[in-house]
């Protein structure tokens, strides 16, 4: 069976003006995705995200290397059948409707159903835009715009949904509610590939992650290979009047202490004993420091 | 092709270019109107000459516009990127646009062409002109000519928006084809005639124009007004050529703004 998304040697290179010398924004990335699999690409501002992006989605073009979708070069239209794609910061016409919008999607990837306009209303009424179906998006906040452009990708019946920062401009409840779809959409076998500056909801829903820094590809790793990287170590953050043992004050009545999983309860039991209020309690090694020590330890160094 | 088409229409509808068509149709009336109430003779010839240069006008600027709400702002607002990700090539974006714009086109020509028929029906009151107007065929023909004519326009400009990554320069070099296509013919015939017995300035200038009239189709032959003006028939020849001449015209834009487009990265 092919990958879903399988990036070989991927370059790409940006001409710049009279005299200077070409900007790489991709170097020599490779990477296989599995359908099926749910994959999250993190990177600064930058780094080369929306550039592999784009070439995937047959936006831009490959300076070398190879990029495939099932199979298939990017480069070809059959490529991108079943393809839900939401760039950055959508832009989707203003002058049509939300169901107009997710019709045309479905014709343009012949998506059958039954019911089409029952299919398009049901994605529109998922993302909270049932009320709106029929009013053009000229109108529309930036959170809703993204809202239509994420029925849009879901009412095509992706095999793979490709989305490019998916849940910037949300609010929380619209965040929480495209989390959820997409848990769902990852958990009925589909294959998802995003990007995201928000490494939690990354770590939460992605299988694995790539973490690209100037347009170099520095890791691949899963949330398994994290928590075996953190060898059972957790902070706890506490509010007290004053701090137990070994603890170091964050700001003014609350501390953070490191604990082992073996003396974890009792750490809790000391910081409550002392008349503490226990806070948090999160692994030491998040995707965040893997972020920040990775990007370090690169040959470009920080970020 | 034709979800493209079709969401260029609805969006040309709902866009604020129906209610500049229904203003422009107002404002022709008018002029048209006004000058043959100024004219002692022939009224009517002159409302419909007047209306008929209007909507030669009106339709070549709604032409640029929609190809600039259609295609430019929509690169510029990367709009666009929906339709390159989809399964289908990007030919059939460009093409389908096209053929929306078309639609939009014939019918702003119908709704002018309707306004223009009316008002040179309705003027010069009991006055007998000299010859009678042929305001059947001949007239709806000669708008068929206009339409033609902000089609060939339309494509130009679609292949100047294709590689432009300047939003308003498929509207300026579209307005200047449009202005040196209709100058061409009356420029050939004002040096054919011998420039008013000026053999310096044909010698100067005729080369200059036999080059330009390889790159740059003649507008005037698409206006065929003398027909329903003075029910003078330009002859199936001339209409015939100047339509060969217009498809032939647009087919080598619409090939190259494929090939531009199809080209083209977005970033």
């Amino acid at each position: 069976m092919n990958p879903a998304i399988q990036i070989e040697n991927l370059c790409k290179t940006y001409p710049r003006s009279w005299g200077s010398a070409p900007t790489p924004a991709v170097s020599d990335v490779s990477l296989s995705i599995s359908e099926g699999e749910t994959f999250g690409f993190i990177g600064p501002n930058g780094a080369g995200k929306s550039t592999t992006i784009k070439i995937l989605t047959g936006v831009l073009r490959a300076s070398s290397g190879r990029a495939e979708l099932f199979g298939r070069d990017v480069a070809l239209p059959a490529a991108r059948t079943g393809l839900g794609y939401v760039p950055e910061n959508p832009s989707v016409y203003d002058f049509l409707t939300p169901l107009e919008i997710l019709r045309m999607g479905m014709h343009l990837h012949r998506t059958r159903v039954d019911d089409e306009t029952r299919h398009c209303l049901g994605w529109l009424d998922r993302f909270g835009l049932a009320h709106v179906a029929n009013k053009t998006v000229r109108s529309f906040s930036k959170g809703m715009t993204q809202r239509v452009a994420l029925a849009h990708a879901l009412a095509i019946k992706p095999r793979l949904l490709i989305l490019d920062e998916p849940l910037s401009g949300l609010d929380p409840v619209g965040r929480k509610d495209v989390v959820d779809i997409l848990d769902e959409f990852r958990r009925g076998g589909g294959t998802l590939f995003f990007s995201s500056h928000v490494l939690h909801d990354v770590e939460a829903i992605a299988d694995r992650f790539g973490l690209i820094h100037r347009g170099k590809l520095l890791t691949i790793r899963s949330p398994q290979e994290i928590v075996a990287d953190q060898a059972d170590r957790y902070v706890v953050r506490y509010r007290a009047s004053a701090p137990v043992v070994a603890s170091e004050e964050l700001r003014s009545g609350v501390y953070v202490l490191e604990a082992g999983a073996a003396d974890l309860a009792a750490v809790i039991a000391s910081v409550q004993a002392s008349g503490g209020t226990v806070q948090d309690v999160h692994p030491k090694v998040s995707l965040e420091t893997v972020f920040f020590r990775t990007i370090a330890a690169s040959p470009d160094g920080d970020a | 092709m034709w979800q493209f088409s079709l969401s260029a229409w609805r969006s040309g509808f709902r866009s604020r270019s129906v209610l500049a068509i229904l203003v422009l149709g107002v404002l022709l009336v008018g002029v048209a109107f006004l000058s043959a109430s100024f004219s002692p003779r022939q009224p009517r010839t002159v409302a419909l000459d007047v209306g008929l240069s209007g909507m030669r006008f009106s339709l070549v600027l709604f032409a640029l516009f929609w190809v600039q709400e259609l295609v430019g702002r929509e690169v510029e607002r990367r709009t666009v990127m929906y339709a390159l990700s989809y399964p289908v090539s990007r030919a059939a974006y460009i093409l389908g646009r096209y053929l929306g714009i078309l639609g939009l086109l014939a019918l702003a020509a119908l709704l002018l062409g309707l306004l223009v028929w009316l008002t040179t029906l309705s003027v010069g009151g009991p006055y007998e002109q000299g010859f009678s107007l042929g305001l059947g065929w001949p007239f709806w023909i000669t708008v068929f000519g206009v339409w033609v004519d902000a089609a060939l326009v339309a494509a130009f400009a679609l292949w100047i928006a294709s590689l432009s990554t300047v939003p308003m320069l498929p509207v300026a070099v579209g307005v200047a084809f449009a202005v040196a296509g209709k100058s061409l013919g009356a420029v050939i015939q004002y040096l054919g005639s011998g420039a008013d017995g000026d053999p310096e300035f044909v010698a100067r200038y005729n080369p200059l124009i036999e080059t330009v009239q390889w790159v740059l189709p003649d507008l005037s032959r698409l206006d065929w007004r003398v027909w329903p003006m003075y029910e003078l028939f330009p002859g199936f020849p001339t209409i015939v050529l100047g339509l060969l001449m217009a498809a032939g015209y647009a087919l080598v834009m619409l090939a190259l703004a494929v090939m531009t487009f199809s080209r083209r990265e977005f970033s």
